[in-house]
C-alpha cells in the first residue's frame, strides 16, 4: 500500500493495483465547483496515462461524500449566458464521462451523504456501495430548486432504473436513506462498516475486470418506439400523474421539464441525451423560480451555517 | 384546367442532419423538428395560424415518437390555433410530395383554404424499415411479389442499363460540389437554421456535404448491399431479369442518398385566402402526377411520371427550365436523365440527395423548396420535381413561378 498526492485527492495504492481515491477538496463540504473540476482534471490526467491500476474506488475524505452542484454559480444564471453555461456543463459533464471511460472498473464506495451531483458521481461509476449509517441519504433533489439533475442525474437513472421507477426520484427529489436506495436500486450494495465498504469495493472490482456501463455497450440507444407495453403505459400515464400532484405549484414547470427529458432520453444516443440534458437544464435555469429557490437556500446557509449543512447533508 | 390554381406562398425547410446518433439533429424529437419549422414559416409569413385548415405531412416511418398523427402534435406543439387540423402522409419517399400534391388538389378543388404540406423524419431515432409491413415481414407476400430491397433495386437497374460504378461515383462527385457551392453562394434561402430550446444554435447548413469529395475518394468504397444480395435477393433480381445474368453491385455510401433528420413546410392556398393574410404567391401548383412501374426495379417511377405530369399540363420537357430528381441512388438521376433525354445543367442543379441526405418523408418538400429558390434565382418560370418510391412508384409535380 502506497499513498501519493493528486490535488483535490487522498490517493491509496493497495497491492492488486486497485487505486482508492478519497475526495479533499478544500473548505468543509465537498462540492461540485471550480475545485471539483481542477481536482477531476489531475485525477483524470494521472489515471489516464498511468496503466497500472486494477480499478478505482471512489470515495469521500470528509463526512459528506459531496454535495451538489455549484449553487453560488448557477444562481448567478441570466438569459443571455446560454452559450458560456452549456460550455461550462458539458465541460463538467465531460470529467464523469472520461471517469466512467477510463476502461477500468470503477466503484463508488458511499460513505457520507451523495446527493444532487455528488449522487450523479456516483451514477457515472460502474457499482455502486453504501456506508448503513441512518444518516445516510442518497438522491436527486435539484427539482427542489426548480432545476434538473444536469451532471448525467436524469439520463444515467432514467437507464439504470428505467422511466417509470427513474420518475419519482427525478420529480419528488426524493432523499432515499440505505434501505430504500437498496431497494429502488440507487445504489448496488451496503456495507457495515468503512473497512467493509472498501473491502466489498476491492472484491468487486477484481471481479469484473472488464466493467462497464449499461450505456457503453454497442446497441446504447434504446429507441422509443420499442419500449415494451409496461413502459408504454408509464409513458401515457405518468404525465397525469404528476399534473395532480403539481397542478398549480411553482415546481410544476421544473417537473414537467424533468419528467419529458427523462422520457426522451430514452430514444436517443446516450451522449446526445446529455447535451440535450444540459439544454433543458439552462432552460430551467433561467426561471425566476429556480434563481429564487437556489438564492433562499444560498441565504438559510449563510444564515445558518451549521442548520445548512446539515440540510446538504 | 382547375377552376382554382393552388399557390405556394412560401417553402421552407429544416437543414438535414447526419440521421445517425452523432448527427446535429438526433438530439431533438421529430416533433419538435417540425413545430420549430411551424413556428418559422409563421414568424416569416406573420399569418393567423387560425387560417390554416391542415397540416398534411409526409412521414415514411410513422412509430413511436414519430407515429400518431403527428403534423397535428406538432401544430399543436407549435401553439397554433385548435381549429388546425392534420394529416399525415406515407407514400415512402413520394410522401412529402404526395403531402403537397393532396393539398393543392384540395385548393384546385375548390377549398378556399391556406394549409402547410411537406414531411419529417428523423431517420436517427427512428430506424427506416422499422415499421416493417408485408414486403418485410410476410412470407406469402415476399413469395408471391419478389420484392427486393431498394439497394438491390439500384444496382440491378445499374446492371439493366449498364452503368458503370465510375459513372454513378461521377454523379455523386458532381452533387456534393453542386451542394457545397450553392450553401457557400447562399443559394438556400429557404433552409432555417436550426436553434435548440434556449435559442442556441444547433445546426446551420446540410450537415452531410462533403466539399472536397473526389471519385477517387469514392472508388475505394465498398458496395453496400452485396451481403444482402448474396442472402437471395440478387438470385430473385436475376430471375425476373434474366438477361443481366447478374447483379453488379455498384451503389455506395458515397453514392446512395445520406442517412438524415429533417422537415419541410410549405405553405399552400387559394389566391383568396393567401390574400386575406396578405401573402404574395410565389408559385403555383400547375399539376401533380403519380404512376407506378415495375416493381422489382423500383426505382424506375421518376420518368414515367414527369411525362405523364406535363402531357396533363400540355407541356414538353423544353417548357420547362429545371428539374429535381431526387437523387435516392446515383443511378436514379443518370437514367431519367437519359429517359427524358435532358441536359444535365438543369437537373438537381444545386446538388441533392447523395449530398444532403434524404429524410424520408420530409424531401418532397424539401425539394419545391429548393427549386422555388433556385426559379427564383435565375428567374426562371417552370419546374419539375420528381421522386421515385417504393413498390415502383413515381411521383412528380409541376411548380411555375406567377
Ligand atoms: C448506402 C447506405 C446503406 C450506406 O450506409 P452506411 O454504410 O451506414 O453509410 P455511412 O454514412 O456510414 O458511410 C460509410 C462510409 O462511407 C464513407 N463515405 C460516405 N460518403 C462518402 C464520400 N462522399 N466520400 C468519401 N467517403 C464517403 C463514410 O465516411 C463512411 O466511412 P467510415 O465508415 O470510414 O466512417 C445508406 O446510406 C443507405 O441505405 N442509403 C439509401 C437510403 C435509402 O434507401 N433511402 C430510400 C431510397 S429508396
Amino acid at each position: 500500500m502506497s499513498s501519493n498526492a493528486v490535488q483535490g485527492w487522498q490517493l491509496t495504492r493497495f497491492d492488486d493495483g486497485i487505486v482508492l481515491a478519497a475526495l479533499d477538496l478544500p473548505g468543509k463540504v465537498n462540492i461540485m465547483d471550480d475545485h471539483f473540476i481542477a481536482a477531476m482534471e489531475s485525477l483524470l490526467g494521472h489515471l489516464e496515462t498511468a496503466r497500472d491500476y486494477t480499478g478505482v474506488i471512489l470515495t469521500s475524505a470528509k463526512s459528506v461524500f459531496l454535495a451538489g452542484g455549484d449553487l453560488k454559480r448557477m444562481v448567478q444564471s441570466r438569459a443571455g449566458q446560454e452559450a458560456s453555461l452549456y460550455a461550462y456543463f458539458e465541460n463538467l459533464k465531460s470529467y464523469l464521462r472520461r471517469l466512467e471511460r477510463l476502461g477500468r472498473p470503477l466503484v463508488a464506495a458511499i460513505n457520507g451523504a451523495a446527493l444532487g451531483g455528488g449522487y450523479e458521481t456516483c451514477l457515472a461509476c460502474h457499482h455502486r456501495i453504501a456506508l448503513r449509517d441512518m444518516r445516510l441519504r442518497v438522491g436527486l433533489p435539484e427539482i427542489e430548486f426548480g432545476i434538473l439533475a444536469g451532471a448525467g442525474g436524469v439520463v444515467r437513472l432514467t437507464r439504470l432504473l428505467g422511466f417509470e421507477k427513474a420518475v419519482p426520484f427525478l420529480t419528488e427529489g426524493l432523499a432515499a436513506d440505505v434501505s430504500t436506495a437498496l431497494e429502488a436500486g440507487l445504489i448496488d450494495d451496503v456495507a457495515d462498516d468503512a473497512e467493509q465498504l472498501i473491502a466489498k469495493s476491492r472484491s468487486w472490482i477484481l471481479a469484473h475486470p472488464q466493467a462497464r456501463q449499461p450505456w457503453d455497450r454497442l446497441d446504447n440507444a434504446l429507441p422509443a418506439h420499442k419500449l415494451d407495453a409496461a413502459q408504454r403505459r408509464a409513458l401515457l400515464l405518468e404525465p397525469g400523474k404528476l399534473t395532480r400532484r403539481l397542478a398549480g405549484s411553482p415546481a410544476e414547470f421544473a417537473a414537467q421539464r424533468t419528467m419529458a427529458l427523462s422520457a426522451e432520453s430514452l430514444s436517443m444516443d446516450f451522449d446526445a441525451a446529455l447535451r440535450y440534458e444540459t439544454r433543458v437544464l439552462i432552460e430551467l435555469l433561467r426561471t425566476d423560480y429556480a434563481r429564487n429557490q437556489m438564492q433562499a437556500f444560498l441565504d438559510r446557509k449563510s444564515s445558518k451555517p451549521a442548520a445548512a449543512q446539515k440540510v446538504a447533508a | 384546367m382547375p377552376s382554382e390554381n393552388a399557390y405556394i406562398f412560401d417553402a421552407i425547410r429544416t437543414p438535414r442532419g447526419r440521421g445517425r446518433r452523432d448527427g446535429a439533429l438526433h438530439e431533438f424529437k421529430p416533433v419538435t423538428i417540425l413545430a420549430s419549422l411551424l413556428r418559422s414559416l409563421q414568424q416569416r409569413n406573420g399569418f393567423d395560424t387560425g387560417a390554416v385548415s391542415d397540416v398534411v405531412m409526409g412521414v415514411v416511418t410513422p412509430l413511436g415518437e414519430q407515429g400518431g398523427v403527428i403534423p397535428k402534435s406538432a401544430a399543436q406543439l407549435a401553439g397554433w390555433d385548435e381549429s388546425v387540423c392534420g394529416l399525415q402522409v406515407n407514400r415512402f419517399c413520394a410522401s412529402g410530395l404526395e403531402a403537397i400534391n393532396i393539398a393543392a388538389q384540395r385548393v384546385m378543388a375548390g377549398a378556399p383554404e391556406l394549409m402547410v404540406a411537406g414531411g419529417v423524419e428523423s431517420m436517427s431515432r427512428v430506424a427506416m424499415g422499422s415499421d416493417g409491413g408485408p414486403w418485410q415481414e410476410d412470407p406469402e407476400t415476399a413469395f408471391k411479389v419478389g420484392s427486393v430491397p431498394q439497394g438491390i433495386s439500384a444496382d440491378l437497374i445499374a446492371s439493366v442499363d449498364g452503368y458503370s460504378r465510375h459513372q454513378l461515383d461521377e454523379w455523386a462527385v458532381r452533387s456534393h460540389e453542386r451542394a457545397a457551392k450553392a450553401g457557400h453562394d447562399g443559394a438556400f434561402k429557404s433552409l432555417i437554421p436550426f436553434q435548440d430550446g434556449v435559442g442556441l444554435p444547433v445546426l446551420a447548413r446540410d450537415e452531410l456535404v462533403r466539399a472536397n469529395c473526389t471519385s477517387q475518394a469514392l472508388a475505394k468504397l465498398e458496395p453496400s448491399f452485396v451481403k444482402m444480395g448474396a442472402a437471395g435477393f440478387d438470385d430473385i433480381a436475376v430471375s425476373r431479369f434474366p438477361a443481366v445474368r447478374r447483379v453488379e453491385h455498384v451503389h455506395t455510401a458515397g453514392n446512395s442518398s445520406g442517412i438524415a433528420d429533417g422537415a419541410s413546410a410549405v405553405l399552400i392556398g387559394s389566391r383568396a385566402a393567401g390574400e386575406k393574410q396578405g401573402l404574395r404567391p410565389r408559385a403555383r401548383i400547375a399539376a401533380t402526377a403519380v404512376v407506378c412501374t415495375d416493381p422489382t426495379l423500383m426505382l424506375t417511377g421518376p420518368a414515367p411520371a414527369t411525362r405523364k405530369l406535363l402531357a396533363q399540363a400540355g407541356l414538353s420537357i423544353a417548357d420547362v427550365d429545371l428539374f429535381e430528381c431526387n437523387e435516392a441512388f446515383a443511378v436514379v438521376v443518370l437514367r431519367y436523365i437519359k429517359e427524358l433525354g435532358l441536359d444535365e445543367g438543369r437537373v438537381n442543379v444545386n446538388g441533392g440527395a447523395i449530398a444532403m441526405g434524404h429524410p424520408l418523408g420530409a424531401t418532397g418538400g424539401v425539394l419545391v423548396s429548393m427549386l422555388l429558390d433556385e426559379l427564383e434565382r435565375r428567374d426562371r418560370r417552370r419546374g419539375v420535381v420528381t421522386l421515385c418510391a417504393g413498390g415502383g412508384m413515381g411521383i412528380a409535380t409541376l411548380i411555375e413561378r406567377v
